[in-house]
């Protein structure tokens, strides 16, 4: 007799550093749900891309990709959403899932403007990241976890 | 069902895109236009009692819940409307071409405030020949007047705005993507957008806005 797999792993295809994939490896991490992980050499990656736009599993020629049955998904929010909408991670109703949602836009805002400094200038970056991004987006973040007065970002 | 309230700068910029949804599914609102003068002073109380929790418009008021950052906005309403997709498999394609759209958003409105016609120059030759041709491809692997199954999403909003955007400054950008082309024009003739459109509630665009303040 053969055995249903209900939950077959997921699969992740990236570069071999944190990057775009951090955020969903955590999540997949501590919620401790199984994947698999397929990592993608430098030299191997244009023969990738061009294959991944030619049949449209990498629909913006971009990884990191999450093969979850017959879906493939890329862009690395997505992937998040995909497995917070699947793993019950996305708050308790549709307030708290617009809240997760807005807050995310906030948390972009602020990786986009730390981000924009590192390609500029690697050396400088870091003091410039302390002296301007830090200032002006953690005191949101602070007065967002004093206003929820919770462990975390929404609700409980 | 109250009327949600939506408090912005009276400029299409971040607005367009939500606004777009409720016109086209005749969902009723409020506009609070927010005066230029009085935005230091909304900014600030936004931020001290945490309506405005990174110190921006768009705001949406919907009963108890303040809501900011646009896409927050749009896939709350999204949801709200039943414009997710049918399922789970679909909603994760409206969220992967949602960013496909915001990266295009991105690389576009690079130089667009600081110069402008260098901009315009960046996005005919480099920016739109790059991003077009991938979602050339999505709508020619799927098939639909749609970009995500058979019905609208909050997606085909976000991308026909942004479209409006760029073919305002850059015309010609949709010539070589026919499905491309094709999909706009369907979206645009839309009635409800037609309706919109021809009533005069419009809001202007921020290229429209400048054009007019170089005029007078």
């Amino acid at each position: 007799r053969y055995r249903r797999n209900k939950m077959a792993k997921v699969q992740i295809t990236y570069f071999p550093f944190k990057g775009r994939q951090a955020a969903f490896v955590l999540l997949l991490e501590d919620q401790q749900i199984p994947y698999d992980y397929v990592p993608v050499e430098f030299a191997n990656w244009r023969e990738v891309k061009q294959k991944g736009l030619e049949d449209g599993t990498l629909p913006f020629g971009q990884i990191p990709q999450l093969k979850d049955g017959d879906l493939y998904l890329v862009q690395s929010s997505a992937i998040v959403r995909h497995l917070a909408r699947k793993h019950g991670l996305y708050g308790k109703d549709s307030v708290e899932a617009a809240k997760c949602d807005m807050y995310e836009e906030g948390i972009t805002d602020m990786r986009n403007d730390a981000m924009k400094l590192l390609f500029a200038d690697i050396t400088k970056a870091p003091e410039e990241i302390k002296k301007t991004v830090i200032p002006k987006h953690a005191p949101y973040f602070e007065a967002i976890l004093k206003r929820g007065g919770t462990d975390y970002l929404v609700g409980d | 069902m109250a009327k949600v309230v939506l408090t912005y700068f009276p400029l299409k910029a971040r607005l367009g895109v939500i606004v777009l949804l409720l016109e086209d599914q005749q969902i009723p609102y409020e506009f609070d236009p927010v005066e230029r003068a009085k935005w230091p002073e909304m900014k600030q109380k936004g931020l001290e009692d945490g309506t405005l929790p990174f110190g921006q418009v768009p705001q949406l008021k919907d009963g108890d819940l303040y809501l900011v950052q646009s896409l927050a906005i749009l896939r709350y309403l999204a949801r709200k409307h039943g414009l997710y997709g049918k399922d789970t498999v679909d909603a994760a394609k409206c969220d992967m071409y949602a960013e496909g759209i915001t990266d295009l958003r991105n690389d576009a409105m690079k130089l667009f405030y600081s110069d402008l016609p260098k901009a315009i120059e960046d996005i005919k030759a480099t920016t739109f020949p790059k991003h077009g041709a991938y979602f050339e491809g999505i709508l020619n692997r799927g098939g639909t007047d749609y970009l995500v199954g058979n019905t609208v999403t909050f997606a085909d909003y976000m991308l026909v705005d942004l479209l409006e955007n760029l073919t305002e400054v850059a015309p010609e950008i949709l010539e070589p993507f026919p499905l491309l082309k094709a999909y706009y024009n369907r979206f645009q003739a839309r009635p409800h957008l037609v309706a919109y459109r021809a009533s005069g509630r419009e809001l202007p665009s921020w290229y429209s806005w400048k054009k007019s303040q170089a005029a007078s």
